[in-house]
């Protein structure tokens, strides 16, 4: 009897508890769909957010892109790097002032971004003299013993790969850093022979930034020297102009150098390919934007007089690598 | 010296009977082993950026182990008043001092050998060993670095109250060290007067934990540290450990125990 009467309280309060949790359950499915297109006006663009760092950072993860990329520096240079507080005694020694874009295209040159095909690095100079400079105190003196004092760079074309890690976080936390993509490029592309990644990371930033002038004439580059596909180059480059017209009415110091690259590469392109008039048209267009016209001028002049030229090697990368008289870097 | 290995063998026992050092273990691990299989660019060749990593998360968990470890020793004992019958026996405060100090100590140690171990591991399975020779370098520095460290949270013990805000306070000054002791000098440099002078003082008396840190050369696969300059990070570290150790026993002996 007593049996029974248990038996008959666990099912009474059994299908209680479920009819209760049954109706928890269905308010708590209608709450969250009736709050959840709500909630999309007070989320803002987490609300929109496509990874877990932008859903659990926000916009603020743009506040990190640049040390990440920095970080890629750091790397290439195996550890030996100014610190904040070394870069501002630098800067006060040398009394540079506080101009963010030299920064900028220091880090742009070492991480390989220097579009032009040059791999000398501008800070090279600074670099090779020490920033450490001598020491200043015993505990400066000891401490340098347990800190990376040699400038050393990844250049075998193997190790060069363990910046790209850093490169892809920040391409995460800012995806409209277009810097971060050329320069993965770059690695991957002309450094470690990986086109078809480097292509993804190209095609991934134009997604997130179809106004870059940049990445297209990226994607044009890497068209026609690793693929020799001239035909795609020139629809690239011809978008990438298009853009850069758009976006600037006049051309000055910044904004030149993107136009003077996209016309040398078309110049180069068309030359290689024997068509001499377009390679004329394009060389003559790089003569009014170059910072050395007399150089180009020159170009320009062998070429009209049907001088013989040497063919350039197939994998002629840059400006300045071919033969006939040398154009200076843009 | 027998009886504070006595004490020592206690705080041993107590640090593999909390939990502490296997969440954190087990944390480090995790994490290094989802960032080991992670690819990027279809590349298996990068490991440097796991060695950073790992090493962040190797030196985050000692520090929290270390400080959380040495900052409850002396309170505990008093809140569970097993201080008495503690100083009831023939041992002197000084050696109370010693015993916990050379507990947690050797306790940490015995956790930083398992996680540098681990970090050796996952190196040598990766493909990319680390330098053994730096490996146990770095591992030296980082344990007397973290005499230093947790000298200060027992002197920390018997300054503050409560171990939260020892733990709290140890963490903020060591992280301070680490960031900026070393640029101290440079700040100092460019404050002209009174500033200045006294900025390049603390410079001088602060306890620079940052020489001890030798992960870059880790990461980026440096040659060893200069043995002379490694003996001098030692002797440097025992200095200021003494210095902590004596003032932690000095506090502790005008300390009434009633309170």
């Amino acid at each position: 009897m007593v049996a029974i009467s248990q038996k008959a309280f666990i099912d009474v309060n059994g299908r209680t508890i479920f009819l209760t949790g049954a109706t928890l359950l269905t308010v708590a499915v209608s709450l969250a769909a009736w709050l959840e297109p709500r909630s999309e006006t007070w989320r803002g663009g987490r609300a929109r957010a496509e990874g877990l760092l932008a859903t659990l950072l926000g916009d603020g993860r743009r506040l990190f892109a640049n040390h990440f990329f920095v970080k890629a520096d750091v790397y290439l240079h195996s550890g030996y790097y100014p610190s904040i507080f070394d870069q501002a005694r630098q800067a006060c020694d040398h009394g540079i002032g506080s101009n963010p874009e030299h920064t900028e295209s220091e880090i742009a040159a070492d991480t390989g971004s220097c579009k032009s095909g040059c791999e000398h690095h501008d800070h090279e100079a600074s670099h090779e003299s020490g920033f450490l400079g001598p020491p200043r105190d015993w505990i400066d003196r000891l401490g340098r013993h347990f800190r990376v004092t040699q400038h050393t760079h990844l250049e075998d074309g193997v190790s060069e790969s363990e910046i790209l890690p850093w490169l892809r976080v920040a391409m995460e936390l800012d995806p409209h850093q277009v810097e971060v993509y050329t320069t993965a490029a770059y690695w991957l592309g002309r450094r470690l022979g990986k086109v078809n990644q480097a292509e993804a990371v190209l095609r991934r930033g134009l997604r997130s930034n179809p106004d870059s002038e940049e990445i297209l004439l990226e994607l044009g580059r890497l068209a026609w020297e690793h693929r020799r596909d001239a035909e795609r180059a020139r629809h690239l480059w011809n978008a990438a102009e298009r853009v850069w017209q758009r976006k600037y009415l006049s051309v000055n110091a910044t904004n030149r150098v993107t136009l003077a690259r996209m016309l040398a590469l078309r110049a180069q392109m068309e030359e290689t390919l024997g068509h001499t008039e377009e390679a004329i048209r394009y060389w003559s267009r790089l003569q009014e934007v170059s910072p050395h016209p007399e150089a180009v001028a020159r170009r320009v002049a062998a070429l009209r007089s049907h001088l013989p030229q040497t063919p350039w090697p197939a994998d002629a990368k840059s400006i300045g690598q071919g033969p006939g008289p040398s154009l200076p870097s843009l | 010296m027998k009886r504070c290995m006595a004490l020592t063998g206690v705080v041993i026992r107590e640090l593999y009977r909390r939990k502490d050092f296997y969440v954190l273990f087990v944390l480090t691990a995790l994490i290094t082993l989802l960032l080991a299989s992670i690819q990027f660019f279809e590349d298996l060749r990068m490991v440097r950026y796991l060695r950073e990593v790992t090493l962040l998360l190797i030196w985050i968990s000692a520090l929290v182990i270390a400080v959380v470890t040495a900052a409850r020793q002396i309170p505990a004992e008093r809140e569970s008043r097993t201080i008495f019958p503690l100083l009831a026996k023939p041992v002197s405060r000084g050696e109370v001092v010693m015993g916990k100090f050379l507990g947690v100590w050797l306790a940490t140690g015995l956790a930083l050998a398992v996680f540098y171990g681990f970090y050796l591991l996952v190196g040598t399975f990766q493909g990319a060993p680390s330098s053994w020779l730096l490996g146990f370098q770095a591992f030296w520095l980082h344990w007397m670095m973290l005499a230093v460290v947790v000298s200060m949270a027992i002197l920390g013990s018997l300054l503050f109250s409560a171990p939260s805000v020892n733990s709290t306070l140890c963490f903020i000054v060591v992280t301070g060290i680490l960031l900026l002791a070393g640029h101290l000098n440079i700040i100092a440099g460019s404050m002209p007067g009174l500033w200045g002078a006294l900025l390049y003082g603390l410079y001088f008396a602060l306890p620079h934990l940052e020489l001890f840190d030798v992960r870059d050369l880790l990461i980026h696969e440096h040659p060893p540290v200069a043995w002379g300059a490694f003996a001098v990070a030692g002797l440097y570290a025992a200095v200021y450990t003494t210095l902590f150790l004596i003032a932690a026993w000095w506090l502790f002996r005008k300390k009434p125990l009633s309170t």
